[in-house]
């Protein structure tokens, strides 16, 4: 089942990375979006069928924050699955983006970190990074 | 303040940085005193919260089109995507630096990176008392870091 993804992030380069990685990371990709905010996200979002969607956190016009929220409002998006990806260290923060339902990956990342954390925020893997059963795993990437 | 442990994270933050982003390693023969960067860009990154200040990544011209490429693995990256590339290190170096100073309950807001000319940082007005640096020599090329306080932090 091919994932259609959405990349969030202020940073052209940020963004290439993460879609790079996600290209090594063996999982089965459909379509790509990107958005430099949280208002051009929410616009990819209205016009397209998103599996998950890979967010900044600082960002202009509306940041990750925000723009979980609004994710979260509408009932269309409601279960979207979120990835936060963000240098954000504060525990404040992050237990208040987990609350509202989102995984989170601290910058700098590697491939298998983004590989697990959408795995396991599609159900396919356990918190141990086990398999679930369900999409088979494909782990051959070069990195 | 202490200016040996933020020092230490500093080196600790920005090595691990360039380590997982760029691959780019430090290089231990490098004499502290041999030189300082002359000629490039500067990454300027503002945060606010507990303490505030400012951090500066310095690169040298030659490296910076090296640390683009290697984080975007593509040859020939535009000048943009340099100048982005440099500000999103400077962007990851804070992110990681401050918690390490201020404790992983801390909440800081960091402002977007900016990226200038070595001209245009203003170093004349730097306290120096407020301050800590270091450089980081990579097998590409030469790293200055430096973070500034606007006031006295007890760390």
């Amino acid at each position: 089942m091919a994932l259609n993804v959405m990349v969030v992030d202020d940073s052209s380069v940020m963004r290439s990375i993460i879609i790079k990685t996600l290209k090594l990371c063996g999982i089965d990709l459909g379509e790509i979006y990107q958005a430099a905010n949280g208002v051009e996200g929410l616009k990819v979002l209205g016009e397209n069928w998103i599996d998950v969607a890979l967010i900044d956190i600082n960002m202009p016009e509306m940041n990750g924050e925000e723009l979980l929220e609004k994710i979260r409002e509408n009932p269309e998006t409601v279960d979207l699955k979120v990835i936060v990806i963000s240098t954000e260290s504060s525990e404040t923060r992050i237990d208040n983006l987990i609350r509202m339902g989102a995984s989170f990956i601290h910058k700098p990342f590697t491939p298998e970190t983004i590989r697990q954390t959408i795995l396991q925020s599609l159900g396919v893997l356990n918190e141990q990074g086990s398999s679930e059963g369900g999409i088979a795993e494909d782990s051959e990437y070069d990195f | 303040m202490n200016k040996d442990r933020v020092k230490e994270e500093l080196q600790r933050t920005a090595s691990m940085t360039f380590e997982e982003f760029c691959f780019m390693f430090t290089n231990p023969e490098f004499d502290e005193n041999e030189r300082e960067i002359q000629v490039g860009k500067a990454a300027v990154v503002n945060f606010s919260g507990p303490f505030s200040g400012k951090l500066t990544v310095k690169a040298d011209d030659d490296v910076i089109p090296l640390i683009a490429e290697n984080m975007l693995g593509e040859d020939d990256p535009t000048e943009q995507q340099q100048f982005d590339a440099l500000g999103e290190i400077g962007n990851v170096i804070c992110g990681n630096l401050l918690p390490g100073l201020g404790g992983s309950k801390a909440v800081f807001n960091i402002d977007a990176p900016k990226v200038v000319s070595l001209f245009e940082l203003n170093e004349d007005d730097v306290n120096e008392e407020l301050s800590s640096g270091l450089k980081l020599p990579l097998d590409e090329g030469l790293i200055e870091l430096k973070v500034e306080f606007n006031e006295d932090v007890d760390f």
